[in-house]
């Protein structure tokens, strides 16, 4: 039978077209609304961490305060004080509001709890830029430009740089003790990575046990305690994971009046640079790493700040512009009165990348 | 006439063993586990240990004499960490510290005590007169002494002791026990006059054993809970001012992980949950195996994975035997 | 001899339940006064008003000349009243000593501090009062049941005492509890106290309150109906009075007495376990029996062996001609035995359910399909069950708490009665602390049970109702039969025969 031929190009296009249509969709996933560039004035920063009482999350909002104020905008804080429904909630709350002009900065409670959220962001077309946790596999270039960025501090590098410096106070010889994080936690174990890679270069530092103190002061004058039962005098320096713990080992230190014994954390405790200060420098508290609590804050936003405003594009980015490090600087007795200053004041944001350290690859 | 007898020899054996209210099973296992550690560690039995233990474990004896008032009686406090929090930044906020001019000296630790009652006497009033249970009551005194201390904090930082006498009662010892330990020795032994020779003390044994019966002998049950739940907070206080002089520092973590030590040490040591029998002795025995175990842990370079299944077993095995002795055979469960 | 307590014109209802109209009595010093009354007389409800435990809706008491009525339990011992109670209220973690001075501490606590030292003599002085040789720091929990009773008889001397008004002491159901010897020790401590501290004793036990007593009140129906002095009066004119009818010659219903099968229902053959060793007796089907001994005769581990609620050490059983292995109570069950406790509000009901839930709880499979309850069988069943046992229940959802002594024991019988595999019934003092009328009620449920083949044994409360209710009795003493009697209406074997086979 003859049928007309212009009608069945016509509907063999129409199917074609529909077809073609739906395998875009199917393969694009979720239609993500317009990621048009968002006017300055309908921008909304937002700063997701913890809780307000952790002097880490005080020093992180101080910088998100900096970065808004130099871009004249206000930004909001919001606490998920431990609970990461809660967290999710908020934030779906906020997307709802100021939608695909939101920029959420956030530290995720838990990293399951994270692709919810860039999927709620994604849905609403908005920026999220994470700090810390992410699940395994999910990665900024994998997931998309709604993934802004990444930033997380180098555990290992820390480790390494802060037992470097208790290892050059104790002339390269000696005994150490290492007080750990939360054995389970990526973080505790990658700097523990450090203080073993550092051991390598330093083949006359003996450790002669290491414990969990899980991050807590008390907890770590406990675990010194005991170990100064053990080891008495053995001990010549402490490595801890964090200074919390780190102020706990010099407590119970201080107890048995060993003044004899250095001892490092990470964090930047405004409490650790004041020992440091105090000390002589090679006994005490020696070193710990600067806070990029207020970096983390202001260029977190900022970056997703540019995303927003099209001033950059996630999706032309280099590798280290989507996930990066952040720079380990050491605090020792030689610098930390410049350390120990409040940092987010003087902040400015001139290059939104002067933040990265080094990139995080991939298999990460 | 006919005479009932109960006496002779175990009659009156019996008596002093009951008078006694000895923890057995409790001291049996820690003998256990101390013998157990002191063969594989030299540095186990040496005196210098048994100062550290004693010293790790004061400040959760101080708080477990307040809980086991309040547990003897059939209620709970799971306030204690709140309070600690609270009591620990009131405390390094009056003593001399780097972030205000108040100079309390020791004066500041009744004052954390006091913070600590004021907590406890909201917990006692809502228990007593809205008839709330306790374990909701304390659950929202702990958010409450939380939250107290998160205001305090303030969202600037943690106040660091600068009081020299303060320090020094932290880090100095005494008769070579640290001074944390003779304030918890005090306590321990008021607590026990007060367990043995006052109404309050024999009271809670018999509110414990029958809330009804007390009601029916007259005695003003709501007071006496009331009373408890106070004394748990004051002393819940003491011990987060003890962490201030111990840690040199206020902070909302004072008392972290101190809940759940605290009341495993009540149950290992052999007091009920549900009430009317137990004691102080026990329950400072009960804190003595928890901190020996996670001493023994490190003694023995042995990971913390381990010392939670050993904590929980020792407390599976107390309290199995405790049981056991009150099996009945038409029983099932217990 | 003065009145020390005169009850005037006191009634209390509770609802629609008149549990008191209008009754008076007097109670003199130096005097015993005994109480008794069927279920739901009012003798407990009596004692409570008289106690402070519960406020009559009207009337008032006269003590020492003056109007009194007492607001609560501390009202009444202040006036020199206190009460020992049914259930036992002394506390078992603490001290006997301070279990007497509980709430009446007075010198022996200054402060608050407590003299342990003076607690301990004065508890010690009562203790001898009550001749009691009991160290009192000993814990309360350590003494036996019937030692623990007599605590609380000088517990409640201690309290009324304390008052330093003229003493009484309520006694309710005391005897209850204990056995033959404990029985006689209390009343030889009530004989001794009576001069100083007047008593009033409620007991079921009749010739228990002609015996004690010096005047005895009968109450029915909240009010009082009679006064006789016990010399005057016999345990059969009593209970005449006391229900207000002659059922005595029927009171064991004897008239329903069936004659037992001839073939062998349980044969125990040289059993042994805790308390008791070798022994051998048999039961025909459809054969009542029972047996009767004191504390240590080893009866009650006896029962509770052949039911597997405890382990045998060895011998053997058959039940119906086939092995029969003690494993543990479903086997039993399954078996087709049955098993009532003596601790009825212990271990026979559970007194947070409702009497439906009690009543089905063992048998399920008759209320469920498919293992899911099934409501519909569910109620079909209680109903049929109230109405067969005359449970006298608002319904099948009431708690059974609320239910009399007498109507909890009928669900617990019905709980095993439902299953129609039952072969043998044991039953320990089913009728302890019931009311006449519930008593005879049992007696006749039991006796319907034989006729229909069931073997029943049970451990007799009182020596009367094990020698009229049986086919066989069998005395233990010591953990060994003693004894065997047969018992058929007319021919029963005398009471001091078989009284002597027990002690």
């Amino acid at each position: 039978m003859k049928v007309s031929t212009g009608r069945t190009k016509r509907l063999v296009a129409a199917i074609a077209s529909v077809g073609l249509a739906s395998t875009v969709i199917m393969t694009v996933g979720v239609t993500p609304a317009s990621a048009a560039a968002c006017e300055k004035s309908k921008i909304k920063l937002v700063q997701s961490g913890r809780g307000l009482e952790n002097p880490y999350y005080v020093a992180v909002n101080k910088g998100s305060a900096a970065f808004a104020k130099s871009v004249g905008l206000e930004h909001q804080w919001i606490s998920s004080e431990g609970d990461s429904q809660k967290q999710l909630s908020q934030i779906t709350s906020i997307l709802a509001e100021a939608g695909n002009c939101a920029v959420i900065n956030v530290d995720p409670n838990e990293s399951s709890i994270l692709p919810a959220i860039l999927d709620a962001a994604k849905a609403a077309g908005a920026h999220v830029v994470v700090q810390w946790n992410r699940p395994a596999g999910v990665t900024p270039l994998k997931y998309g430009t709604t993934f802004t960025s990444f930033m997380s501090e180098d555990g290992n590098a820390q480790g390494y740089a802060i037992a470097v410096e208790l290892f050059k106070a104790m002339n390269g010889k000696g005994n150490i003790v290492a007080l750990q994080g939360m054995l389970d936690n990526t973080v505790a174990q990658s700097r523990f990575k450090g203080l073993k890679r550092a051991m390598k270069e330093y083949p006359n530092i003996k450790l002669l046990a290491d414990q969990t103190a899980k991050w807590d002061q008390n907890e770590g004058q406990k675990v010194m305690q005991t170990m100064l039962t053990k080891y008495g005098k053995k001990i010549n320096g402490v490595w801890t994971a964090n200074d919390s713990m780190g102020l706990g080992a010099l407590q119970a230190l201080r107890a048995k009046k060993r003044t004899d014994v250095g001892v490092v954390g990470i964090d930047g405790l405004e409490l650790a640079m004041k020992e440091i200060k105090a000390g002589n420098g090679k006994t005490g508290f020696i070193a710990t790493t600067v806070s990029n609590a207020h970096i983390q804050g202001g260029y977190g936003l900022a970056i997703g700040y540019a995303a927003a405003t099209g001033s950059w594009d996630p999706a032309k980015a280099k590798p280290e512009e989507r996930a990066f490090y952040l720079k380990t600087v050491i605090a020792t007795k030689k610098n930390v009165d410049a350390a120990s200053k409040d940092l987010s004041i003087g902040m400015k944001f001139t290059n939104i990348w002067d933040a990265v350290g080094s990139v995080i690859p991939e298999t990460a | 006439m006919e005479k009932m007898t109960n006496s002779g020899k175990l009659g009156s054996f019996k008596a002093i063993i009951s008078r006694g209210n000895l923890p057995i099973p409790a001291l049996l296992s820690l003998l256990i586990v101390s013998a157990f550690t002191a063969t594989r560690s030299p540095e186990f039995l040496t005196f210098d240990n048994f100062v550290q233990i004693s010293d790790q474990a004061s400040v959760t004896i101080i708080l477990v004499c307040g809980l086991t008032f309040v547990i003897l009686m059939g209620s709970i406090d799971l306030s204690v960490q709140g309070v600690m929090a609270s009591a620990s930044m009131a405390t390094a906020l009056l003593v001399g510290n780097d972030r205000n001019q108040n100079n309390w000296g020791y004066w500041s630790i009744p004052a954390g005590m006091v913070v600590g009652a004021l907590i406890g006497l909201i917990a006692g009033l809502a228990v007593t007169r809205l008839r709330i249970p306790s374990f909701l009551v304390t659950m929202a005194t702990w958010n409450i002494g939380l939250g107290l201390a998160y205001v305090l904090f303030g969202n600037t930082s943690q106040p660091s002791v600068k009081d020299k006498g303060m320090l020094a009662l932290g880090l100095e010892t005494f008769l070579g026990f640290s001074k944390a330990t003779w304030i918890a020795l005090v306590v321990v032994l008021f607590c026990m006059w007060l367990q043995t020779r006052t109404k309050f003390g024999r009271y809670a044994y018999v509110i414990g054993g029958s809330e009804e019966i007390a009601k029916l002998s007259g005695i003003n049950v709501k007071s006496f809970r009331a009373l408890s739940l106070v004394l748990s907070g004051a002393l819940s206080g003491l011990a987060g001012s003890v962490i201030v002089a111990k840690s040199g520092i206020g902070a909302v973590q004072a008392g972290e992980g101190q809940l759940f030590l605290g009341i495993a040490a009540v149950v290992i040591g052999g007091t009920l949950l549900s009430g009317g029998r137990g004691g102080i002795l026990h329950s400072v025995v009960g804190v003595y195996i928890m901190i020996t175990i996670s001493v023994a842990m490190i003694l023995l370079d042995v990971s913390d994975f381990y010392q939670q299944i050993v904590q929980g077993s020792v407390v599976l095995l107390v309290v199995s035997s405790t049981a056991w002795r009150q099996r009945r055979p038409l029983r099932t469960v217990v | 001899m003065g009145i020390r307590v005169k009850v005037e014109d006191v009634s209390m209802s509770f609802g629609v339940v008149h549990a008191l109209k209008g009754v008076s009595i007097e109670i003199n010093d130096g005097e015993v006064v005994g109480l008794v009354g069927e279920n739901g007389a009012g003798k407990s409800t009596l004692l409570k008003v008289l106690s402070g435990t519960n406020q009559p809706d009207s009337g008032h008491f006269i003590l020492n000349g003056k109007k009194e009525k007492f607001a609560s339990v501390a009202d009444a011992t202040r006036a020199g009243i206190s009460m020992v109670y049914q259930e036992q209220s002394l506390l078992p973690n603490i001290s006997v000593a301070e279990n007497i001075l509980l709430g009446i501490e007075g010198e022996a606590i200054k402060l608050g501090t407590y003299s342990p030292r003076k607690v301990r003599k004065v508890a010690a002085e009562y203790l001898r009062r009550v001749n009691l040789d009991v160290d009192p720091r000993t814990r309360t929990e350590d003494l036996s049941f019937g030692t623990r009773q007599m605590i609380e008889v000088a517990k409640a001397l201690a309290v009324a005492e304390f008052s330093g008004k003229p003493p009484v002491v309520l006694l309710d159901e005391p005897t209850s509890v204990l056995e033959r010897k404990e029985i006689k020790v209390l009343f030889d401590v009530v004989r001794s106290i009576k001069k100083e501290t007047s008593v009033v004793f409620i007991s079921h036990r009749l010739e228990e309150v002609l015996e004690i007593s010096d005047r005895v009140y009968v109450m029915r129906d909240g009010e009082v109906v009679s006064e006789v002095k016990p010399n005057q009066v016999s345990v059969d004119e009593l209970f005449a009075l006391m229900v207000g009818r002659d059922l005595t010659q029927s009171y064991f219903r004897e008239e329903l007495t069936n004659v037992p099968e001839s073939s062998n229902r349980l044969e125990v053959k040289n059993l042994s376990g805790d308390g008791f060793k070798d022994v051998s007796f048999e039961m025909k089907k459809g054969e009542i029996v029972s047996f009767l001994g004191l504390q240590d005769s080893g009866r009650e581990n006896l029962a509770r062996v052949i039911f597997g609620a405890l382990p045998g050490k060895s011998g053997k059983i058959l039940l119906d001609g086939e092995r029969y292995k003690v494993k543990n109570t479903t086997h039993a069950v399954k078996c087709g035995i049955g098993y009532i406790p003596s601790e009825r509000k212990t271990d026979g009901v559970v007194l947070a359910m409702s009497v439906a839930e009690n009543l089905t709880m063992s048998h399920p499979d008759e209320v469920t399909t498919l293992r899911l309850f099934n409501k519909g069988k569910m109620n079909r069943v209680v109903l049929s069950w109230i109405d067969r046992l005359g449970i006298k229940t608002p319904g099948g959802d009431t708690p059974i708490r609320s239910l009399s002594g007498g109507n909890q024991q009928k669900v617990v019988l019905a709980k095993w009665l439902m299953d129609e595999n039952l072969r043998l019934l044991i039953l320990d003092t089913p009728t302890r602390g019931l009311d006449v009328g519930a008593k005879t009620e049992i007696y006749a449920i039991l006796r319907d049970l034989a006729a229909k083949g069931i073997s029943i044994l049970f451990l007799a409360d009182a020596l009367e109702e094990g020698i009229f209710m049986s086919h066989r009795v069998f005395t233990m003493k010591d953990g060994k039969i003693s004894a065997e009697f047969p018992s058929a209406p007319g021919a029963r074997p005398e009471r001091t025969d078989v009284v002597e086979r027990m002690l």
